[in-house]
């Protein structure tokens, strides 16, 4: 009974105050942010025996990769108030606007190069992370990239697209050959010297193997080369067609287009046993298969309603559906790693360009707008597209955000880019 | 026994009944008004009052020939009146007191808005409002978030930020969380490098105020 009492009183004693602290705030409404990308600062490096320039070669690569991404924006070292070496004055980092400061040494003892690195958010006035890599001089290139993949972890939730690399088809001529190159423009790798068509490359899901079509012996057959490089193998060589497609998320499979049969059609082919499981059995011409990220799903495209159009049936080939009825072509299309989109091209006012639609043809938007854009390949992360584009006559392998902003050119001088396919992590 | 465990019963059954018909207990307290900002002014500065009473009453135009209206009421006679003495400290009390009142309507260009006294709150004077404006313009300003960082949801974040006279940040917190924290975090950074803020304008005359900063995401997509 006291209990009840002691309650009662208890109930009584703290609603009073709440009730009397009803009072009217003020409260204001902000709807959109002004600023599209993270303002960040980073200083340049302590280097107390700095032969090679490695105070300023850090933070300059540093920088350069994550204007790649497009979410920062580094701020000019001539605004720096703060430049001295003690003590971090965190007020004169928010007053020229950053929001984070990366502050780093370098030393260099014999052939041991190692590297700190410490990301600070100076609107709290706290460290957010360090890392300290220890490696050689060859190794300064990756350390940078780690810790950029740091930065976007702890300011985005993920840790980005540094250790991925994009593979495409570089055309000479009549020629092609399969290529990869890192996703910031720098190192471009030719994996194959057949002196034929070679196109359609696509990666395993752990960024070992690249497979691809070839006219090296005459027919379109398919084959595998190892990502480094080194000797391929055929996989397929059935008559006519051997299309490559995406490869299952467990390496087993690759989604392939035959045309055996006389006309084009979708197979699985089972790389352990050879086999290939027909997912279509029309008249119509059925192509450039994609699995949805969960493997239950299947789009692709055919013409069967007169003009190619988009469709997508279950994995096994059954409730096939079209989700494309805006324009008369409308090809390519991916399926983005988190499912809740498909990226393709489409005929729109004479040119290709690159559209994002729901997995039911709902949502549709165009992300590019002039020239030509065509076959877009989706970031492991689904934040980015790459894609071909070419205007005035000229084609570019080119990046862009995956809702069309920061256009970034990754490779331009071959006659003709192809069938960009962007890589998993390669954790590198 | 009995009796008082009934009595009991009884006591906490009608608290009970009667609870609904009290306002319920909020830890969120919801706005009693909402400052509405359409313009903020480049330069915070004292503008005189444009609404259309006022261009009105400036518009009139003084008659050639003064008209009395009403007779001069006839003079009372004097008459002694007596003084009761204040102690001195109390009359200082009341004369400063006037004196304030008198400043603050001085410094009040326009007529103060009726809905604006809401309890503790200062009186939303045309004044005040343009002061909100100019924390929602420093703070929007500051805000960075890149799209594709956040889902394309629609998410709010609720901070709120005590500013002191002199314009400095004296406490923030979030009154509401979005569940994502990146979204969180970068309201609160906004916030933190919008501050400090102007000094408060001199009709206001508290040692602070509190204003929740509702940030949303609908618009980003």
């Amino acid at each position: 009974m006291l209990k009840k009492i002691a309650i009662g009183s208890i109930l009584i004693f703290f609603m009073t105050p709440c009730l009397q602290d009803t009072y009217g705030r003020v409260y204001i409404d902000i709807d959109s942010p002004s600023l599209p990308k993270f303002p960040i600062a980073i200083t340049d490096f302590y280097c107390p025996v700095d032969r090679e320039g490695h105070s300023i070669w850090f933070p300059d690569q540093l920088g350069k990769f994550l204007k790649l991404t497009g979410y920062f924006q580094v701020i000019d070292k001539k605004a720096f108030l703060d430049t001295g070496t003690g003590g971090i004055r965190f007020a004169d980092w928010t007053a020229i606007g950053a929001e984070s400061l990366v502050k780093g040494a370098v030393r260099n003892e014999g052939n041991i190069l190692s590297s700190d690195f410490h990301l600070f958010d100076v609107t709290q006035g706290k460290s957010l992370v360090f890392k300290r890599y220890t490696g050689t001089a060859r190794d300064k290139r990756a350390m940078v990239m780690r810790f950029a993949s740091e930065i976007m972890l702890a300011l985005t939730g993920e840790a980005g697209v540094f250790d991925t690399r994009i593979a495409f088809a570089g055309k000479k001529g009549k020629n092609s050959e399969i290529f990869t190159i890192n996703f910031d423009g720098t190192d471009l790798t030719r994996l194959t010297n057949y002196r034929a068509l070679s196109i359609l490359p696509h990666w395993s899901p752990d960024g070992r193997r690249i497979s691809f079509t070839s006219y090296k012996r005459g027919n379109p057959d398919l084959f595998v080369i190892e990502a480094r490089g080194g000797p391929d193998h055929l996989l397929s060589n059935e008559s006519g067609l051997n299309l490559c497609g995406p490869w299952s998320s467990d390496g087993r499979s690759l989604l392939v287009t035959l045309s055996r049969d006389g006309n084009e059609e979708l197979y699985v082919f089972n790389q352990l046993n050879g086999k290939k499981y027909r997912l279509t059995n029309d008249t119509s011409i059925d192509v450039s298969p994609c699995w949805s990220p969960d493997g239950t799903k299947v789009a692709f495209v055919s013409n069967r309603s007169g003009s190619p159009q988009i469709y997508v049936m279950d994995a096994n080939g059954y409730n096939v559906k079209r989700i494309t009825y805006e324009g008369n072509y409308n090809t390519s299309p991916r399926w983005s790693p988190k499912g809740d989109k498909i990226v393709f091209e489409g005929m729109r006012g004479g040119n290709f360009q690159i559209l994002t639609m729901n997995p039911e043809g709902g949502q549709l938007t165009q992300l590019t707008g002039s020239g030509r854009n065509d076959s877009p390949s989706w970031s492991p992360d689904g934040r980015y597209i790459a894609f071909v584009s070419t205007t005035g006559g000229k084609s570019r392998l080119c990046i862009m955000n995956s809702n069309g902003s920061n256009f970034r050119i990754i490779h331009s001088g071959m006659d003709k880019y192809m069938y960009p396919n962007w890589s998993p992590h390669l954790n590198f | 026994m009995i009796l008082v465990s009934f009595l009991l019963h009884a006591f906490s059954l009608s608290f009970a009944i009667l609870l609904p018909s009290m306002p319920a207990k909020k830890w969120t307290f919801g706005p009693v008004y909402t400052v509405d900002l359409v313009s903020v002014p480049a330069d915070f500065q004292e503008r005189k009052s444009t609404s259309r009473l006022s261009r009105d009453i400036a518009a009139v135009t003084p008659r050639d020939r003064q008209v009395v209206l009403k007779k001069e009421a006839d003079r009372l006679p004097d008459t002694a009146v007596r003084h009761s003495p204040l102690p001195r400290e109390e009359s200082r009390k009341i004369e400063r007191a006037i004196e304030d009142v008198r400043k603050k309507l001085a410094a009040q260009p326009g007529p103060v808005m009726p809905s604006a006294s809401a309890g503790k709150q200062p009186a939303a004077t045309p004044e005040l409002n343009r002061y909100y404006a100019v924390i929602w313009a420093r703070i929007k300003g500051q805000w960075a978030l890149p799209r594709g960082v956040v889902p394309a949801q629609n998410l709010e974040t609720v901070i709120t930020v005590r500013i002191l006279r002199d314009g400095s940040i004296s406490s923030l917190q979030y009154e509401k969380s979005s569940g994502n924290r990146y979204f969180d975090q970068s309201a609160w950074r906004a916030v933190r490098k919008a501050g400090p803020f102007p000094h408060f304008p001199e009709s206001l005359r508290e040692s602070n105020i509190e204003v929740g900063i509702r940030f949303h995401s609908a618009e980003m997509r």
